[in-house]
């Protein structure tokens, strides 16, 4: 055994005052955060990459009769949006509820909590390790997409070019409309917009998962609960409507409800993906609004989060 | 006088139980004072109290009545865990994370950073001989291996206080001794280390005082030497001695008003050192035939 252990307590200062650790402090948050990163990746999640590459493949191959160019580009942005945004809400649910069950089972938690960690910065941590992995999941699935998207623009728009010129009556101007409004469904950087408001959905439904897993049983129902949440926060704008309209209904349940749209994210002001896939011009305040609403959310539920972890105990 | 390391005094702790107001008494009036370079021995059955005790010591786990105070801070605030490691029984760190990376990451939640934390993850994995597994993933390590790397994270930022909940649990003797080694590595350092462990012999071993808690209550508590000395009996060990000297011995003490000869014969050896003597590395291997 080596004599290494010597300078153990001297260093450390007998006389030492503690020095409280900072409320955040953001190289520990990093800290936890790489860790959560690294644990997801290393429990593979990124094969499902291959998966969202396979069906991306599919749409690039699947040629239905009678779409026009300008359909098929559309087609493809529309499923691979509707796949991504599967995919980062499963990714925000599952990653995050597993987290924290997980850490309390392998009595991992006892082992950062003992250290000098304030619960916020653990709680902070680990919600960013899980956006980070969906972000970086979302940047290579995007860039598939683009590519995809790009190699699919050329031949296609080509290929229609050529057969248009070799009509008697097409004119070159009416050429290059037509061209233009195929090309209008290519690549084009407002696509980006798309897998950043599905992100920002991610983060609050990161959120919302993160605080149901600081005082749930079982990560079965964290993950249950989160997906009825969001499907829920779906409907916001219409249940919403429903209760202030019918003052018939009972009161219990009209103030029930009323704390349930209190409560639940709205998660249809997330829904511009649609629009952006239709090449529809994007509104750099709604991103703006986008930004604002999910900083809101993800600070409310942090903050609930952080009331219900603070005095839980292990 | 130095702040104590620990010091507990009337500690209660209720779990409630159900709805129906039914609660659980973990631990009752429970007083205790760990003094700073000293190891505490927490022993007691199944069920006892030690580890809600230990929680409490460590922040996870609030008081219902009474006081912890680590170096003179509530335990329950963070910054009482600058000084405190903590390995506890059977501990599953992250296992796709290796040794050194596990060092890392718990020496950067303490604020280690730079250069002088790689050469204290460096010096750690060579305090507890994992040099050359320090690349690989935990999910590779034996148990020993683990409680090993488990102990090198519970020093990582050098704490005064060491807590050690089972820590040679489900390890085999020779990973055992290199345990505890370790805390007696610990306790020339002058780190005050409280061990919580089943293993009396290895409580005997390495510990300044004792302290044995049953239905969450302090039962006894000194010096290993007030707990363990027959004050009545006197033990010789005789080297080469004849029969002869022996009878004579013998009759010594039946000439003796009152004197009782309780025990003769060889003294023995314990098997954990026979154990460890046969599966030394360079030990002489058996003959073949």
């Amino acid at each position: 055994m080596s004599d290494t252990t010597t300078s153990t307590a001297e260093s450390a200062g007998k006389d030492a005052s503690p020095v409280r650790p900072p409320l955040i402090s953001p190289s520990r948050i990093w800290s936890l955060a790489t860790v959560t990163f690294t644990q997801l990746l290393r429990m593979k999640v990124l094969y499902f990459m291959l998966i969202f590459g396979l069906i991306v493949a599919v749409i690039f191959n699947f040629n239905p009769s009678g779409q026009t160019v300008a359909q098929q580009l559309k087609s493809t942005k529309d499923v691979s949006f509707a796949v991504m945004n599967v995919f980062s809400m499963l990714f925000a649910i599952a990653s995050t509820a597993i987290l924290i069950p997980k850490d309390l089972e392998d009595r991992t938690l006892y082992t950062i909590l003992s250290k000098p960690v304030p619960r916020l910065d653990y709680l902070l941590g680990r919600l960013m390790g899980v956006l980070m992995v969906v972000g970086a999941c979302l940047i290579i699935m995007y860039a598939f997409l683009a590519l995809v998207l790009f190699v699919q623009e050329q031949i296609l728009v080509s290929a229609e070019l050529s057969r248009l010129r070799e009509q008697p009556q097409m004119d070159s101007e009416t050429l290059l409309n037509m061209e233009n409004d195929m090309r209008k469904q290519g690549l084009h950087w407002p696509l980006l917009y798309a897998p950043l408001a599905i992100f920002l959905k991610a983060c609050v439904v990161a959120a919302v998962t993160l605080f149901l897993s600081t005082f749930a049983s079982s990560t079965l129902f964290t993950i249950i609960v989160s997906a009825m949440l969001f499907l829920i926060g779906h409907f916001h704008k219409s249940t919403y409507e429903v209760l202030m309209e019918d003052t018939h209904a009972n009161a219990v349940v009209a103030l029930l409800g009323k704390l349930v749209v209190l409560a639940v994210p709205n998660f249809a002001l997330f829904n511009v993906v649609d629009g952006i896939a239709a090449a529809e011009p994007v509104d750099p305040m709604l991103m703006g609004q986008l930004f604002l609403v999910t900083a809101v959310y993800t600070v409310l539920y942090l903050l609930v989060a952080l009331i219900v972890f603070m005095d839980k105990e292990f | 006088m130095s702040t104590p390391a620990v010091k507990i005094e009337n500690l209660t702790k209720i779990f409630p139980l159900s709805l129906r107001k039914r609660y659980l008494v973990a631990v009752e009036q429970l007083s205790l004072t760990v003094g700073d370079g000293e190891v505490y021995g927490l022993i007691g059955p199944n069920g006892s109290g030690k580890s809600t005790t230990m929680k409490v010591v460590l922040g996870l786990m609030a008081p219902t009545k009474g006081t912890c105070r680590v170096f003179g801070n509530d335990s329950r605030d963070v910054v009482s865990r600058n000084q405190v490691g903590f390995l506890p029984e059977n501990p599953y760190f992250y296992k796709y994370l290796t040794g050194a990376e596990t060092l890392k990451f718990y020496g950067k939640l303490c604020g280690m950073k730079g250069p002088a934390l790689k050469e204290r993850v460096d010096e750690l994995l060579e305090m507890v001989d994992l040099t050359g597994a320090r690349d690989r993933r935990l999910g590779g390590y034996s148990k020993g291996m683990l409680q090993r790397i488990g102990l090198a994270q519970a020093v990582v930022q050098r704490p005064r206080l060491v807590v050690l909940d089972e820590p040679t649990a489900g390890v085999d003797p020779s990973g055992s001794r290199k345990i505890r080694d370790l805390v007696l590595q610990l306790k020339k350092d002058g780190t005050s280390v409280m061990l919580c462990s089943h293993l009396l012999e290895q409580v005997q071993e390495v510990c300044d005082r004792i302290g044995i808690i049953h239905q969450g209550r302090m039962v006894k508590e000194g010096s290993l030497k007030e707990l363990i000395a027959l004050e009545d009996q006197t033990e010789i060990v005789l080297k080469n001695g004849s029969e002869a000297l022996i009878e004579k011995i013998r009759s010594l003490i039946r000439e003796e008003q009152g004197a009782e000869l309780v025990t003769l014969g060889h003294p023995r050896t314990t098997l954990e050192r026979v154990f460890l003597e046969e599966t030394r590395q360079d030990a002489p291997k058996p003959a073949k035939d």
